[in-house]
Order: C-alpha cells, then structure tokens, then sequence
C-alpha cells in the first residue's frame, strides 16, 4: 500500500502535488489552494479513467499555479486530481460540487473499488448522482482515510472553464445553510416565479381570446410576448422537462429570449402602427426582429454566451424607447398610455441604482434592499401585463362599440333608405298613375281613330267594290240608251213617214206605221226603266246602309248583282270569259233583309268567284290544259231558310288560308286590288246582321262553294 | 276614185244587195236595225241578219260566209266575246274577208286598240249613230 503511494508519488509528475488535509468540522468550504489539485488538458475529450491513471498520462499532471499559460481555453476537456484526506478522529461527510457542464468524479480510496459519480449541467437529472438540484455528490470519508479523486470536467462554454474552483463543501453544514437559505423546502422564488408566470398566463390567454374574437395583432403579439415571459420566468418547465433534456436548455432559451424580444417589437409596430404611422422607424424595427436571428449562431459557438441577453434586450430598449420618444416628438395619443406601462421599468431603474448605492453606504438594511428590490422588478413586469391587458381590453370594448354603432348606423342608414325609397315608390306610383292616363288617353285615342279608319275602309270598301261595278253599270246604261236614243229617233222618222202616208191616204199603212211607233216607244220605255233602276241600285250600294229590312226578292236581287259583277270584270279585261250558270228556285219566298248589304255579299262572293276562275284560267293558258271557267249562282229554300250558292270552279282556297279568309285585311290578291274587308264584311252582313250562316267547301285548284243561309224570318239578333 | 279598185271591190256593183250580219246579245238591236234600215232593206240594198252571240255568228257563218261581205258585232256579249269572234274570223275567213266593224258601249282607246288589233276594219260606240254608219257603209259600196 505504502510501495504504491511512493510509486504513485514517484510516477506523479515533476510537481508535487500536496494532500489537502480535512481539519475542522466546522469550515463550510474547503477550498483547494493552486498546489493541492493537477490538471490534464484532454484535447480529444476522449481518455477513458484508466488511460489517465496510466503512467504515460500520469506524469503529465501539472499543477496550476506553476504553469497557468497551459491552460488551453479551446481545451472542452480537463481531467483534475487531488487528493483529500480526513484528519479528524470521526467519519466525515464532504460535498463534491461541480459548476460545470459534465462532470465525473472517479473516487479512488485505500483498499476499495475506484468508484463513478455523474454530475453537471447539463447531465440529465435521472443521470445525476448525489443532490441533483446543487450538483453536490455526498461523499464519506472515515476517520483518517485519504481518497483520491480524478475529476472529468467537460464544458460546452470553455471560457467557464477560468471560473472553476477546486473545492468541497462541508456536507452537514452546507446542506443545513441551503436549507435555512430557502427557509426550509419552501422555496420562495420558486413560487414567487410561478405565481408570476400564473399571472403572465393569465394575461396571455386573456389576450389570445381577444385576439380569436377581434383578430387585431396587437392583441396576437402582447399575448405571445407574455406567454413567453410566463414560458420563461416558469420554473416548471425547466424542473419538469428540462433537467431530464438539458442539454436542450441552450436552444429552449435562445428561441424564447429571441422570441421575447420579436413577440416585443411586432407587439409595438402593431399598438403604434408604425408601418402607417412611421414607416422608416418600422424599418428599423423590422430590422431589429432579424437580428433575433444572430443569438442562434450561440449554438455552433460563433459569438460569445453573453449575445442573446444583450441582443434582445438592446432590442427591446431601442424599440422601446425609440418608439416612446419619436411618439412623444409626434405627440401621438397611443404614447400616454405605452409610458404609463413602461414607467415601472423606469421606476426600477432608479430604485435599483439607489439600492446598489444604498448598499455601498450601508444604509438600508440588505433584506429590505432585496425585498424592494424583488418588488420593483417584479411589478415592473407584472404592471405592464395588466396595464396592457388593461388598455388592450379597452380598445376592444371601444372597438366592440364602435361595431355595435356601425351596426346601428347602417340598420338607422338602411331605414332610412328603405323610408327614401319608399317615398320615391310613392312618387313613381303618382307618376305612373299619370303615365296610365296618359297613355288610357292615347289608347282612346287611338281607339277612336282605329273606329274613324275602320268606318273610312269599310266606306273605301264600299267604293272599291263601286269601282267593280262601273264598268258593269256602264254598260248596263250605255245599252238602254242606244235604244232609247236610236228608238226615238227612228220614231220620229216614222212619225214623218206616217204623215206623209197619210197625206197620201194609205190609212193603211199609216197604221202600222203608227203600230211600229208604239213599239218603239214601248221600247223606249222600257229600256228608261232599265236605266232607272241601274242608276238606283249603283245610289244604293254606294250609300251609307239603312239597316233596314224589306221584303226582297232574293232571285232577282241575285240576277241583278250578277249581271253588275260579270260586266264589270268584262269591262276590265276584255279576254274574260266565263259561262254564267243561274238555278234560282221560282218558288223561293220573299225573305226580310237589307238588300243593299245583302248585294254587296253577292257582288263579294260573285267577284272573288269571277277573280278565282279567271286565276285558274291564267294557269291553264301556261300549262294549255283546256278549260272552261264557269259560276254558278242558285238559290233554293226550305221552310225556314233560304241559301244561295256560289260555285266556281276557279283555282279554290289552299286548305291553310281557310280558316283566314273571314279575317278582315285578309287578301290573296295582289296589293292594291282588293281591300281585304270583302268576305270579314259579307260575314259581319249574313251571320251578324241577318243571323244567318256562311260555310266555305274549296279543293285547291278545282273549286270553290260558298253556301249562304238566310232566315226568311228575321230572327231576334243579340248584338 | 280609182277605177282599178272600183273593180276590184267585189261590191264594186252598186245594185247588188250587201248582206250584213249584225251580232248582239240583245235581242231589242234586231227590230232597230230593221226601222233604221227600213228604206235601204226596201230598195235591197242591204240584207240584215241577226245573231245573239258569237257562236250563234259563227254557226251562221259556216252556212252563209260567202255571201256576207259585212259583220257588225258587239264586243259585250256573255259566252265568245266580240274579239273573239273577230279572231276566229280572221282566222277561217280569208277568202275574201269580210269587212267587220265593232260596235261597243266602250269607246275606250283600250278596246279600240284591242279590236283594231285583231283586225277590225272599224269601231263605233253605242248609243249607235245611224247616220255615221250609213254613212261608212255607203263609203264601203261604193
């Protein structure tokens, strides 16, 4: 045992390296002095236990105070040994403690196994041994036992390295003084911090509502920003998920602190409007949130542990008070209320100088500078959160308003719209009122004027069908009075022939001379009459009807209506030919009807016949087929009616027309020959006037029959 | 008067009878004629005949065409017009055609082209001037 110590002595290195020697039981640190402890740099970091116990690396030992330049700051990696013996007569318990990242302590004691503690930051809390929370491995020493120990220090943050001390606490006592430090195991900061980040969350959540109801940004952004003061200043996340995951802890707090100070910014472009209100001071603030990026590259260890605090705080004051004074300079409604929240930062400032002051002097009691001082930082965040909350609820109530007043303004807009447009309804009904007397007037008038027109073509009608029959009528004269002329001319020379007979005295033949002139004068007679009555039927078709019925003798109305219509055609076209077939019934009753309107239907009927055998003529010229146009007029009677019919065997009625021809303005010939109104007036004069019938039975190209009834008596005619 | 047409006319014999067809629907024309012409019908100068209508003329004619040098027929008639009575004579009866003169109670230039057209050899209007057909009708015998 003694052979292996000297040997251990012997292959130590060139330095000594002293045994700190346990003394009091009363001490509560025992720090190592520059002598008792060795160092090894480990530039691979990866020396397992028993490579650095080995003699090559043994030797290489050195203690810290002879050579301080070899210790390499770009070394993660450091192996210490020291050797710690207990001089006093009873057990006694000392605390291994480690400031650092990852620490292991190998404990090598007289006669007994080389044991393993794990401790260190950023070992997860299952893994660590001893006391988890202070990173303090228990370690028992028996009365005048000396033990060795190899401590493995490995450190993500090599600039901490400098920091570290060798040192033991004393178990018994350290424990008692952390004890009675947090007042037993109630640990106020850790429920002070909670009930803060209680009170954070609450405003956060607060403000997340605020924002799902109203949408407005502002409301987003202070809601993110607290909740990330709660996420950070809670010690539950940090005891409960991150002390198992601690390695964790750098990118946890980057992205929070990082967040802190964007959440922050956008909080103040959004609640000052910046991007409306200052666009050039928005695009240093947009400039500010970027540079939250800058804080990540802590993690590949390119710029030094301190730059996330001061990033993100220099970004929070710049924004802060720069927005505050250019507000202020603008003199912008929104600053009162963002300086009343700040004012507890400004406030803490001041009370904590003149705290650190005080504390210089002695003057106040240190619990109390602490107490304010605890007060002071903890209202100074907890005041803006209720203020904001505070300010933020008040513009959504005012917002809230505002809505409901749109909403009444439009509903009070909308009545009165409606009231408008019901006035105008109103206005446009009178208008309209008068546009429908307006327009009732010109359709009166119009109607008159269709009434005046149609009594105009009716009369036109009347003496186009007059036209029919000059020619008829014409000719009808102008024969009569060649033999009136001629026979009373030729009288007269018979009369100067008689006289001369009888100068003579041939008696004789002055009698029958006499005889002749009787004749003659008979003649004469009787063709005036002819004369007469053709000059009586043309004044009284041309005239307006009587309506009047009479007795009539519808035979000799027919004959009289057909001579007219026959001559009047031949008048007109000297070519025309047609053989005149008449079947009157010489039993046929006197019957009671207006003769003139009934001649006009037979002078229509008689006409149209005249017109379709003609038409037909025409065709068959073209296709040489022979053909003998002939009309034919009958009469025939039985108790009650008489019917005369009209048959021609002319170019018929297409069986599409049929139903047409009766319509008034209806007209097949061509424009200017007929008026149209001939059968619509023949209808009106037999069915209406006279309460008779009209049937039509044609076969296109091969005839036509009209088949009129009459009632002998007139019947009562509902009109 | 050239005496070469006086012997060519073939009434170019003052004494010998001229027969003349008169062609009217109505029938009244007859008894007329026969007053009017009463003197020359007595000294047989002139021979009437009467038809009633263009076929009626027609029929006559067949019979009698040799003999009749003069038609006067109206225009006016029910059935075969007077035109076309004209036509059919034109047609049928060349040798030697016969002088035909319309008679009409329409004197227009319509019907007076029509008639001229068909060759008619004249046109008289009713009510008929006796005096200016006797007139014509001694133009023609002599």
């Amino acid at each position: 045992m003694l052979l292996l110590l000297i040997q251990c002595g012997t292959t130590w290195s060139q330095d000594t390296l002293s045994t700190y020697l346990i003394t009091s039981d009363t001490t509560i640190e025992y720090k190592f002095s520059k002598a008792q402890y060795q160092i090894l740099p480990d530039k691979t970091g990866e020396l397992s236990i028993d490579e650095v116990k080995s003699d090559i690396y043994a030797k290489q030992f050195f203690t810290k105070g002879k050579s301080p330049t070899n210790i390499d700051t770009n070394v993660n990696t450091n192996w210490y040994r020291y050797t710690v013996k207990n001089t006093l007569a009873k057990e006694f318990s000392v605390m291994l403690h480690t400031n650092q990242d990852y620490s292991d302590f190998y404990v090598i004691r007289d006669g007994q196994k080389q044991t393993h503690y794990k401790n260190g930051w950023l070992i997860p809390w299952k893994d660590k041994d001893g006391l988890e929370g202070d990173n303090l491995i228990p370690l028992t020493l028996a009365a005048g036992e000396q033990a060795v120990i190899y401590n493995r220090i490995e450190n993500r943050r090599p600039d901490t390295q400098y920091s570290f001390e060798v040192k033991l606490f004393n178990a018994e006592r350290y424990v008692f003084k952390l004890f009675k430090e947090r007042q037993g195991y109630f640990d106020f900061p850790f429920i002070i911090l909670s009930i803060f980040a209680g009170f954070c969350l609450l405003g956060g959540l607060f403000n997340s509502f605020l924002f799902i109801i109203d949408r407005q940004k502002v409301h987003l952004y202070f809601s993110l920003f607290i909740l990330d003061i709660a996420f950070i200043i809670s010690p539950l996340y940090s005891v409960v998920v991150l002390r198992n995951y601690p390695f964790t802890t750098p990118v946890v707090v980057i992205i929070s602190g990082a967040g802190l100070a964007i959440f922050f910014i956008q909080f103040t472009r959004y609640y000052f409007q910046t991007f409306i209100n200052t666009p050039k001071w928005d695009k240093v603030l947009i400039g500010l949130i970027l540079i939250q990026c800058v804080p990540l590259l802590m993690l590949f260890n390119i710029v030094p542990e301190g730059t996330l605090n001061w990033v993100m705080f220099s970004a929070i004051l710049i924004s802060c008070l720069g927005t505050l004074i250019l507000f202020l300079s603008l003199r912008h409604k929104t600053v009162k209320s963002f300086a009343i929240a700040l004012l507890p930062f400004g406030v803490t400032l001041i009370i904590t100088f003149l705290l650190v002051f005080a504390a210089k002097f002695k003057v106040v009691i240190p619990e109390i500078i602490e107490v304010i001082s605890a007060i002071s930082f903890y209202s100074s965040i907890a005041w803006p959160v209720l203020y904001f909350t505070w300010v933020l609820f008040k513009q959504y109530d005012w917002q809230k308003r505002e809505i409901i007043q749109h909403a009444l303004d439009a509903e009070r807009l909308q009545k009165e719209k409606e009231i408008e447009r019901n006035a105008l309804i109103e206005q446009q009904k009178v208008e309209l009122e008068i546009t429908v007397q307006e327009r009732t007037a010109e359709l009166r008038q119009s109607i008159a004027d269709l009434q005046s027109t149609q009594k105009q073509l009716i009369q036109s009608e009347k003496m186009a069908s007059l036209g029919e029959l000059t020619a008829g009528i014409a000719h009808e004269i102008q024969n009569p009075m060649n033999f009136v002329n001629n026979f009373s001319e030729v009288s007269n020379e018979l009369i100067d022939e008689m006289t001369e007979e009888l100068e003579k005295g041939d008696v004789e033949e002055a009698k029958a001379i006499a005889s002749s002139i009787r004749q003659n004068l008979q003649k004469i007679a009787h063709h005036g009459k002819r004369a007469d009555s053709i000059v009586k039927g043309m004044l009284q078709h041309s005239r307006a009807s009587s309506h009047q019925k009479e007795p009539t003798d519808v035979n000799k109305l027919a004959d009289e209506y057909l001579r007219l219509a026959y001559h009047g055609l031949r008048a007109k076209d000297k070519s025309f030919n047609a053989e005149l077939i008449t079947d009157f019934d010489p039993n046929l009753p006197i019957a009671s009807i207006v003769p003139q309107d009934i001649g006009r239907v037979f002078l229509n009927l008689l006409t149209n016949a005249f017109y379709a055998v003609q038409d037909r003529k025409k065709k068959e010229k073209v296709s040489g087929t022979p053909f003998k146009p002939t009309v034919k007029l009958s009469t025939s009677t039985d108790q009650e009616f008489i019917t005369i019919k009209v048959e021609d065997n002319g170019s018929g009625i297409p069986e599409q027309i049929k139903e047409k021809v009766m319509q008034p303005f209806f007209t097949t010939k061509p424009t200017g020959e007929g008026t149209g109104l001939g059968l619509s007036m023949s209808y009106d004069i037999v069915v209406e006037a006279h309460g008779g019938t009209i049937k039509i039975n044609s076969e296109e190209g091969e005839f036509t029959e009209f088949t009129i009834t009459i009632p002998i008596e007139p019947k009562t005619i509902i009109s | 008067m050239n005496m070469l047409m006086i012997a060519s006319s073939p009434l170019k014999n003052k004494y010998i009878m001229m027969k003349i067809l008169v062609v009217d629907d109505e029938a009244d024309v007859h008894p007329l004629f026969i007053q009017r012409f009463r003197k020359e019908i007595r000294s047989h100068e002139f021979e009437f005949n009467f038809a009633l209508s263009g076929e009626e003329a027609l029929k006559y004619l067949e019979d009698n065409h040799s003999e009749v040098v003069l038609i006067l027929s109206d225009i006016n008639m029910p059935g075969m017009s007077g035109i076309e009575l004209l036509s059919k004579i034109r047609q049928e009866y060349d040798a030697p055609p016969p002088v035909v003169m319309m008679i009409t109670a329409y004197g227009d230039d319509e019907n007076y082209r029509q008639a001229m057209q068909k060759g008619a050899n004249d046109f008289l209007t009713k009510p008929l001037d006796f005096n200016l057909l006797k007139e014509k009708l001694n133009q023609i015998t002599q």
